[in-house]
């Protein structure tokens, strides 16, 4: 008998058998009640919206080391920008020929704020400590110069010079120690805002060259710039009905959800921020509030509601979520959701100490004065922290 | 000796099937009732014996070995790759009503075998124990409304060493070292109609350490009947058990599993020329105190088999037709799962518990190699098992099983002689 062709006809069933035998289609809804895991089922999922047992807003300190420099009031906001020279570079007077023509402050305008008016330099009275300057700062000191900026005229703001300034410079290019440094002024209401990087001190002057005159310009650059504001006001209570986020002191909101009820070891399914706008214009998709980013960050240190600065918080520098405010702008209701990452809720559900809550801030970089009022602990439209949980799998024996 | 052109065909064929086989996952999915518990009991043994119900305890002879007594080794006298595969089709019926069908391969078992001088047999294997692949979708309305996909592997595995020898004519022994392995894992992904819900994924997974037991089996043979009985020692397993989800996970050690001892015993019987009869009572002593748990109790496990076989005709015999020459075998069993699962609707097994019994009939047949050595053997297992009132579903289940044997002569080329 001759078994190879039945042989192989069979082995190839043997090998081509398991190949459809091995799909996955199996029980989904027939035998899905057999998955028997206890009372709890397979797991409960639990949704909680706590509200903060802590709120308030702060401001970030009153020394801004931004991109921006602004000068100038609005209302109860008051800002001067102090400007420092780490070396001078001054022609010198024994020049053949030597002539001083102008000696003036340039400063790049920037177009957020450009409420034209006086704007005066000043030496100061006194350095300072960038690590610990703040409103007021030094005094201010011999009146250097004055102009008006009107925007009217494109490029840099020209800040005419007393030609006087010319002996200091002298003076402080043999010794950069001894100036203390400069402070821009607009005195009256009304902002004026400059970029921080490109301002300088020139000179023009003019000398003989191969017997013939000529006129030169020598600059020095402003190494050091920033500008301080008073303090917010009025200074939060830790009881106002309304929060600000944002506006012209930079305010951020710093919100401590209580999370005693999430278990430590649980899926997190949602974890979402919840800010209802109580007052205020609402979020305008026309203007420039699209640019606008709302962040989060974690607030590392413990802190009460009567604190007014951020810089007490202890705020990480990590952001632990960051979003365009018109993909977290909900108009129907007026509300600003942001989703927090599930680990963070996670950490602190199972080491409660670690939990010291948010700190939110809004970056308006077209407006900065833009500000949007939420709603407290204390109105009937508090934040809420949504938190949905699933239990972990339950055993199967 | 002549050797066809097709002989590389044969053997690359071969080549592939265990290649197949090597690369598969040890089992597919299996009965819905393995959701729970220790999974689907499996029978290790080759299509040739699941066609006579499962009954090897009795088996001897150069090829004819099982996995069930170590002594049906002893009289292998050359070298044997024996490999099973199991396509299956399933019909699982719930008591509302509905019904679906559901398809999956199995590979039981594997197994190397060789001779070695003074009669000693050795041999690895890889035993499946018990299945619980699985994966349903559920609806869940507690708290929050989800659907959870749940996707089980794992189960009890064994990987075995053998070794038997012929004592004196009528008597054989073996021994098998084995090695309880295995685990049971779980895949949840659930997911929620609400969109501002992210989907979890979370794992499920209960393990025990690598343990080993003995296996003692012996056979009396005495003019064409014989006698077998198998001996399993028990081992204790902790368990462990660990449920994880992004970024957090917690492990505890749930108890303790004592794997119990056990027995076999069987018979093969001449009823006529070219015809016997095997019978075969299998037991594990699983217990409620093997494992305690809210969710499964346990008991004895039980497969209770007969076979009748109707042998291929000796070496030199006249030619017949093929039909005549070609041993056909017919079985049955009946097999108690150790689980006792909740009832239907329930929670767990405080209000009570259902146990599963599984009964099928099976059939056989098989062709064997010129030299003797290896085959293909063939096996259809038609059955059912589940309670629709108590448990909530029955099945309804048709394997074929399919078993290659080759040895070293035929590997050698004999097979195309």
């Amino acid at each position: 008998m001759r078994l190879n062709p039945i042989l192989g006809l069979l082995l190839v069933c043997l090998v081509a058998a398991p190949l459809p035998g091995c799909s996955r289609k199996a029980e989904k809804l027939v035998g899905a009640g057999r998955v028997i895991r206890g009372p709890g089922g397979l797991g409960t999922t639990t949704r909680v919206q706590p509200t903060p047992d802590r709120d308030t807003y702060v401001e970030p300190g009153t020394a801004d080391f931004g991109d921006l420099l602004i000068v100038g009031s609005d209302t109860l906001f008051t800002a001067r920008i102090l400007m420092a020279v780490a070396s001078w570079s001054v022609p010198s007077d024994t020049l053949p020929g030597f002539s001083l023509g102008q000696v003036w402050l340039e400063v790049p305008p920037d177009t957020t704020f450009f409420e034209g008016g006086n704007v005066n330099l000043h030496l100061t009275g006194s350095s300072w400590d960038t690590t610990s300057v703040a409103w007021p700062g030094p005094a201010l000191s011999t009146l250097l110069g004055s102009a008006v900026d009107d925007r009217l005229t494109p490029g840099a703001f020209v800040l005419p010079l007393n030609p006087a300034v010319y002996d200091s410079m002298k003076r402080w290019a043999q010794a950069p120690g001894t100036v203390p440094g400069f402070a821009l002024e607009r005195p009256g209401q009304g902002l004026l805002a400059y970029k921080s990087k490109g301002s300088r001190f020139r000179v023009e002057y003019t000398h003989t060259v191969s017997g013939s005159p000529k006129t030169d310009t020598l600059s020095t650059t402003v190494t050091q710039n920033f500008y301080l504001h008073s303090p917010i006001a009025p200074p939060p209570a830790g009881t106002e009905s309304a929060l600000i986020l944002g506006g012209i002191y930079k305010a951020g909101l710093a919100l401590h959800f209580p999370l005693d009820s999430v278990p430590a070891k649980v899926s997190i399914d949602e974890a979402l921020l919840v800010l209802k706008q109580v007052v205020g214009p609402p979020f305008n998709l026309a203007s420039s509030d699209t640019l606008a980013v709302v962040q989060v960050r974690r607030i590392e240190l413990p802190w009460g509601e009567s604190v007014t600065e951020k810089a007490l918080l202890g705020v990480d520098n990590a952001t632990t979520a960051s979003r365009l405010l018109r993909l977290a702008y909900t108009a129907a209701d007026s509300t600003i959701r942001i989703t927090i990452p599930g680990p963070l809720i996670r950490e602190w559900a199972s080491t409660s100490s670690s939990n010291q809550g948010f700190f939110l801030s809004l970056v308006h970089r077209t407006d900065p004065r833009r500000k949007f009022l939420i709603g407290s602990r204390e109105s009937t439209a508090p934040a809420q922290l949504h938190v949905t949980y699933t239990d972990l799998p339950p055993g199967r024996f | 000796m002549r050797r066809p052109a097709s002989a590389f065909a044969w053997r690359s064929a071969l080549a592939g099937l265990f290649a197949l086989a090597a690369l598969a996952a040890p089992a597919g999915a299996n009965s819905i009732l393995s959701v729970g518990g220790f999974g689907e009991p499996q029978l290790e043994e080759a299509a040739r014996l699941r066609a006579l119900g499962g009954a090897g305890a009795a088996e001897h002879g150069p090829r004819d070995i099982s996995l069930v007594n170590p002594a049906s080794l002893s009289d292998v006298d050359r070298i044997l790759l024996q490999i099973t595969a199991l396509p299956a089709a399933r019909r699982i019926s719930a008591s509302s009503g509905i019904s679906e069908t559901a398809y999956e391969t199995t590979f039981p078992s594997a197994r190397g075998v060789i001779a070695l001088p003074g009669g000693i047999v050795i041999a690895g294997s890889y035993v499946a124990g018990t299945d619980a692949e699985f994966r349903v979708v559920r609806s869940e309305n507690q708290g929050v409304p989800s659907t959870v996909e749940i996707n089980g592997t794992g189960g009890m595995n064994f990987l075995r060493a053998s070794v038997a020898r012929r004592m004196a004519p009528p008597l054989r022994i073996g021994v098998d070292w084995e090695v309880i392995s295995g685990s049971y894992r779980e895949l949840w992904f659930r997911t929620f109609s609400d969109p501002g819900l992210t989907p979890a994924r979370d794992t499920l997974e209960t393990r025990y350490p690598k343990k080993a037991r003995w296996r003692f089996g012996a056979q009396f043979v005495h003019e064409g009947w014989t006698l077998g009985g198998v001996f399993e020692t028990s081992q204790n397993l902790p368990v462990e058990q660990r449920q994880s989800t992004g970024g957090a996970s917690e492990t505890a050690v749930v108890g303790r599993l004592k794997y119990p001892s056990g027995l076999a015993l069987g018979i093969s019987a001449p009823l006529r020329t070219r015809l016997r009869a095997v019978a075969q009572y299998r037991r594990q002593n699983w217990a409620r105190s093997s494992f305690p748990s809210t969710l499964v109790d346990f008991r004895a496990q039980q497969r209770f088999s007969l076979g009748i076989e109707r042998t291929r005709p000796p070496e030199g015999a006249g030619s017949g037709s093929i039909w005549s020459r070609i041993p056909l075998r017919v079985g049955g069993y009946f097999l108690q799962w150790p689980d006792l699962l909740p009832r239907a609707g329930a929670s767990d097994i405080s209000g009570g518990t259902v146990a599963v019994d599984e009964r099928a009939l099976t059939f056989g047949a098989g062709i064997v190699t010129k030299d003797q050595g290896g085959g293909l053997d063939l096996s259809l297992e038609l059955g059912t098992r589940g309670d629709k009132d108590a448990l909530g579903v029955t099945e309804k289940f048709a394997r074929l099983g399919i078993s290659f044997l080759v040895s070293d002569e035929t590997w050698r080329g004999s097979f195309h002689r």
